[in-house]
């Protein structure tokens, strides 16, 4: 909420210190957020009138005007498009500062001036530089503009939480600076009228569960032309509230000072009489907005015999607006419950002044006192004879005792506050409280739509004793040890591990482009969020590989030749009922593995790059199988799934060429994957057995089938479980000369070795003939 | 006699002129070999007199022995020469550029939600994690926001339909955590959390910390001095002061917002409160018996003050040149 300074201070009889204010509402709970002084450096800026004006003889698109300021004529030059002869303008006059200069006597193109002719942007007073600010022509001239203008004052903003709509107005705020100070303050005259009159609408209250409190009043005979106080213009600019016409910014002005939103509807426009009522279905009301909207069923409306006049406590309509040509008016102060009113505003996407207010809760208990402040002031501005008010009124609603134990307070905050000092608290609060066997019993005023428990009370009393009062104090807890085993620490474990393998952690939004999740991963049955920040990011993501592609792209872009990415982030599958939501490792390779260098030979990064990373990575046995379900977004011949202990656990393969172009990527992708919700806990098979004796070691090299894939040997081998070999793998391929076309030559190298004696050469010799004989049954393998 | 004195420095100068080890081997034939002088003058003894004998072999032996110290000498000599010329060779630019390797490097955002876990797990608390995609009872309703409160709107929940939204706390944890466990609890859960927001100063997804503690007396006080040794340990500073301002959070009363002291200033990091005997009682504890705090903190700005990250949207833009740094 936005105010005038001046018009807060204007409730004390002492002025409030502004620096001091906003500390106290700060550390009150009201936090003020900004402060603006309006007349910072404007002391030697006054009211000037131009008294004539002629072109600059050197330059096309200056003036030479004379501006009268009061005691004496000055000549200023000035480029402005809206000079001319006859208006008033600010005028900065010699020695006057601004932010980049000092106004001085100058020359402009060999022509004296002697200040400048100022525009509201120049005054600190609006963003827009249109022309010179045109001042009240009643002005004095030599007035300065910090009086002329009301500038003796500042704008606070303060950011309220959503419990104390009480500070919604000028009076709540002086309430919170009288708990917090004790200084005391006076309401503004609300003499109540005598007006025998009463008003010749009926109105009936349908609905007055949600409707409570209904005031209404007629006043006849007004002009809607009146300027009103500069003061009232003044408070509803620093409360950022344009200004339409007398009846609305007084009906504006009163919710301002008061917190209580009123509505005034032109009698002449109204329909027989009014009735405050649930909506049928399929009504339809055009808005002061000039939106028309359906309304929905059952919501608050006030409607004459025609239909709906106001959606309540949200907004009027068109129908029966004030215009500046309006004669008669009726005016209404309700109480609209805030249950009716709860989730009413954003159903039609209308946060109002109105509805903010009566959604968090009004004093329901000034319905009619407010509404005769509104009455005085239009009478008193605009003229016209007001009727007296008619009230009606249901249940409204209970304010129930709320005890506090002051021993609670102690166990709650950890440290003690007197009694006094309790009751002073709370009757600065203006509670209405009493002490019964040691328990305070308290009925919160009716402005105060927040307290309802014991817990309330104690923070009423602690805000305003202030936090900074309550002295850290050490935790007493019980000691218990915890596994450093979490979850939490094993991926900080991969997280360290991956980054020594060159990768850079990202961390990427969780939602993506609906079209890349369907074209890169198939997904049709995404979960798409009703109300995603932009389009391309409307889809929560099921792999992290777009959002990579997407960083790729990015630093492809910034001539970035060397990319290795990773990220832990959680992925998400629709369920039969609700989410599936899976903790994955994920990463991206592409681009050049060694640079140009001096020492060895440049390349590309390959397959076999970040198959190795992975197995690194996770330090345990894994194998590498050719997918037995291709995923289109991989290059068809190069994919793999990953398996650990016979379970399929993540993902290797290169991005297909056709998805490669889109991201601006000449090199090739490599993405992976690895579910790190299942199955992911390090397993120690620890072998101890083969550390006695020394492992002998042969080489053999075989010829086979050119079909036949590396991994299948070395598993035969292996699974044979063949005495004494301990280890056999890969060390070359060979294709070409001296070999058939549809064969290729494998070397591989065995590593034996017995658990109690080192072997002898006999024993290598039978092994290895065990091992080319299972071969060449097998899969017909020649030796070379 | 003259004749073998002669050879030592004969031997002398002949291992003076060699140069190579392989080469010296060869004098040494020469002058020690079977057939050489000094072999020939052992021999040769056998034609002395008896008495003369032992003499004159001493004599020879103690040339041989010095022409032997020569040659080992020379090939100290000869070797050290080499091996230093070896070595001169060897010298190497170490100015040149080191071999090519990848690096990489740690996302300073995951690093802070590491550093915040480990000073709170060595303090005992455990940590814990919740889905993001939650439902509206976990996200608002057990925690005391029910349907049409207006705190709602203090949310801009991004929704996936009528019952589920993404998180927009870490505090939904809570909730799930005490339906699961008694107390005494003392938990954080660090994780992804989204709003409806871009800007400068605000990104739709954003990280939180959310710690928890229940038990029969932990107190307002307490909160204070666990959040402001947690500060202080973080940013390693042991100077650091908070300030608590009163706020408002459904699920907490009293409330606070958390303000630490920064270049002179305050700086909001974050929220805290006692926790609403609402939410207890949601959960089945008793309020009667038990109370207990919560706090959630706004992982980036922390991240972005300890390692002065100046711009929100450096971490999320992938940018290598600014995630190299880290």
């Amino acid at each position: 909420m936005k105010f005038s300074f001046s018009w807060l201070n204007s409730y004390f009889k002492k002025s409030l210190d502004i620096q001091q204010l906003e500390q106290d509402l700060t550390m009150a709970g009201l936090e003020v957020e900004s402060v603006h002084y309006l007349a910072e450096n404007l002391e030697y800026i006054v009211v000037g009138e131009i008294i004539s004006m002629e072109k600059h003889p050197d330059a096309d698109k200056l003036n030479v005007c004379q501006v009268n300021v009061g005691s004496e004529n000055l000549q200023i030059v000035c480029g402005a498009a809206n000079a001319r002869s006859g208006i008033k303008v600010p005028c900065a006059l010699i020695g006057a500062k601004f932010p980049e200069f000092t106004i001085k006597k100058a020359k402009l193109r060999g022509v004296e001036s002697h200040g400048m002719l100022c525009s509201a942007k120049e005054l600190k007073l609006s963003d827009a530089a249109e022309g010179l600010l045109e001042l009240d022509i009643n002005l004095t001239n030599g007035t300065g503009i910090v009086e002329a203008l009301h500038l003796d004052d500042a704008i606070i903003e303060v950011s309220l939480t959503p419990n104390r709509a009480d500070c919604l107005s000028i009076q709540g705020i002086a309430r919170e600076v009288k708990a917090i100070t004790g200084k005391t303050f006076s309401y503004p005259d609300a003499t109540i009228s005598t007006s025998a009159k009463t008003p010749r609408l009926e109105v009936s209250i349908e609905n007055n569960k949600a409707c409570p409190a209904y005031s209404f009043v007629e006043i006849i005979n007004i002009d809607n032309t009146v300027s009103l106080p500069a003061e009232i213009t003044h408070r509803l600019e620093c409360a950022d509230i344009n200004s339409i016409n007398p009846i609305v910014d007084l009906v504006n002005y009163v919710m301002l000072e008061t917190g209580q939103p009123m509505h005034a509807f032109d009698m002449d426009k109204i329909k027989g009489n009014l009735f405050v009522r649930d909506a049928k279905a399929h009504e339809k009301i055009e808005l002061l907005n000039d939106q028309t909207v359906q309304i929905k069923k059952d919501d608050l409306i006030i409607a004459d015999e025609e239909g709906a006049l106001a959606i309540a406590g949200v907004m009027g309509g068109n129908r029966t607006s004030v215009q500046s040509s309006s004669n008669r008016i009726l005016v209404e102060s309700a109480f609209f419950t805030p249950d009716s009113m709860a989730g009413k505003a954003r159903h039609y996407r209308l946060n109002t002044d109105s509805s903010h207010r009566f959604e968090r809760g009004v004093d329901f208990a000034k319905t009619s006192d407010t509404l005769q402040r509104l009455v005085n002031l239009i009478v008193s501005s605009c003229g016209g004879e007001a009727t007296a008010i008619k009230s009606i009124q249901g249940e409204l609603p209970k304010r129930h005792v709320i005890t506090l134990n002051p021993l609670q307070v102690d166990k709650i905050l950890g440290r003690t506050v007197d009694l006094s000092k309790i009751k002073d608290i709370f009757s600065n609060l203006d509670f209405d409280f009493k002490i019964k066997n040691h328990i305070i019993e308290v009925i919160p005023p009716s402005y105060r739509f927040d307290l309802s428990i014991e817990e309330d009370l104690i923070e009423e009393v602690i805000r305003l004793i202030g936090y900074d009062n309550i002295i850290a104090e050490p935790l007493k807890a019980l000691l218990k040890p915890l596994s450093y085993k979490l979850k939490e620490s094993s991926y900080n474990a991969i997280r360290h591990k991956i980054v020594s393998l060159g990768y850079h952690e990202l961390v990427s939004y969780s939602f993506i482009d609906h079209n890349l999740e369907q074209s890169l991963h198939g997904n049709q049955d995404n979960i798409v969020l009703e109300n995603p920040i932009a389009e391309n990011m409307n889809t929560m993501r099921s792999h992290l590989w777009a959002s990579h592609l997407e960083a790729l792209q990015y630093n492809i872009n910034r001539n970035q030749r060397k990319i290795k990415f990773f990220e832990i982030a959680k992925t998400f599958i629709k369920k039969s009922e609700g989410y599936d939501e899976k903790l994955v490792l994920s990463g991206l390779v592409c681009g050049t593995a060694i640079e140009k260098n001096w020492v060895e030979k440049n390349r590309k990064y390959d397959f076999y790059d970040v198959k190795s990373d992975i197995e690194n990575l996770l330090e345990y046995p894994l194998e590498f199988q050719t997918s037995i379900k291709p995923i289109h977004l991989f290059h068809p011949g190069q994919h793999a799934e990953i398996l650990s202990q016979g379970k399929v656990i993540g993902r290797l393969g290169m991005l297909h060429p056709l998805f490669q172009k889109n991201f601006d990527a000449d090199d090739s992708v490599f993405l992976f994957e690895i579910n790190l919700n299942d199955g992911f806990v390090k397993r120690i098979n620890l072998n101890t057995t083969t550390l006695k004796t020394i492992p002998i070691q042969r080489d053999i090299s075989v010829v086979v089938d050119r079909k036949i894939k590396v991994g299948e040997v070395v598993n035969l081998v292996k699974n044979a479980k063949i005495e004494f070999v301990t280890d056999f793998s890969l060390f070359d391929v060979y294709q070409g000369q001296g070999i058939d076309d549809d064969k290729k030559s494998l070397a591989f190298l065995i590593l034996m070795q017995d658990t109690y004696k080192t072997l002898e050469e006999k024993d290598v010799e039978i092994t290895v003939e065990n091992i080319l004989s299972l071969l060449k049954k097998e899969i017909n393998a020649v030796l070379r | 006699m003259s004749d073998l004195n002669q050879l030592i420095n004969q031997a002398r100068d002949e291992f003076l002129n060699c140069s190579k080890l392989g080469d010296l081997d060869h004098i040494k034939a020469k002058f020690l070999g079977k057939t050489g002088p000094i072999s020939e003058a052992m021999k040769s003894l056998s034609t002395l007199p008896v008495e003369e004998r032992p003499k004159k072999g001493a004599e020879i032996n103690q040339i041989k022995n010095q022409i032997e110290d020569l040659l080992i000498a020379r090939k100290n000599e000869i070797a050290n020469h080499e091996l230093n010329q070896k070595l001169e060779n060897e010298k190497i630019d170490v100015t040149l550029p080191s071999r090519p390797r990848d690096k990489g490097s740690l996302h300073p955002v995951m690093n802070t939600i590491e550093d915040i876990s480990q000073i709170f797990h060595s303090i005992g608390f455990d940590v814990t994690d919740g889905p993001e995609i939650e439902d509206d009872f976990h996200n608002f309703t057990a925690l005391n926001i029910p349907k049409s409160h207006p705190a709602r709107a203090m949310h801009d929940t991004f929704y996936v339909n009528k019952e589920y939204v993404l998180r927009t706390h870490t505090s939904p944890v809570q909730v799930r955590y005490m339906e699961e466990n008694k107390p005494p609890i003392q938990i954080i859960s660090p994780g992804r959390v989204y709003r409806v927001d871009s800007d400068a100063t605000h990104s739709p997804m954003f990280h939180q910390i959310e710690g928890l503690m229940v038990n029969e007396e932990v107190n307002f006080a307490n909160l204070k001095w666990i959040v402001q040794s947690f500060l202080q340990c973080f940013f390693e500073d042991n100077q650091l002061t908070i300030r608590f301002r009163p706020s408002y959070f459904p699920f907490t009363e009293p409330s606070a917002e958390i303000d630490m002291s920064w270049n002179g200033g305050w700086l909001e990091i974050g929220g805290c409160g006692m926790i609403h005997p609402n939410v207890l009682k949601h959960v089945h504890i008793d309020p009667k018996q038990y109370q207990g705090f919560a706090f959630g903190l706004g992982v980036e700005r922390l991240s972005m003050l300890k390692y002065g990250v100046n711009d929100l949207r450096h971490f999320f833009n992938h940018d290598l040149r600014f995630l190299e740094q880290f």
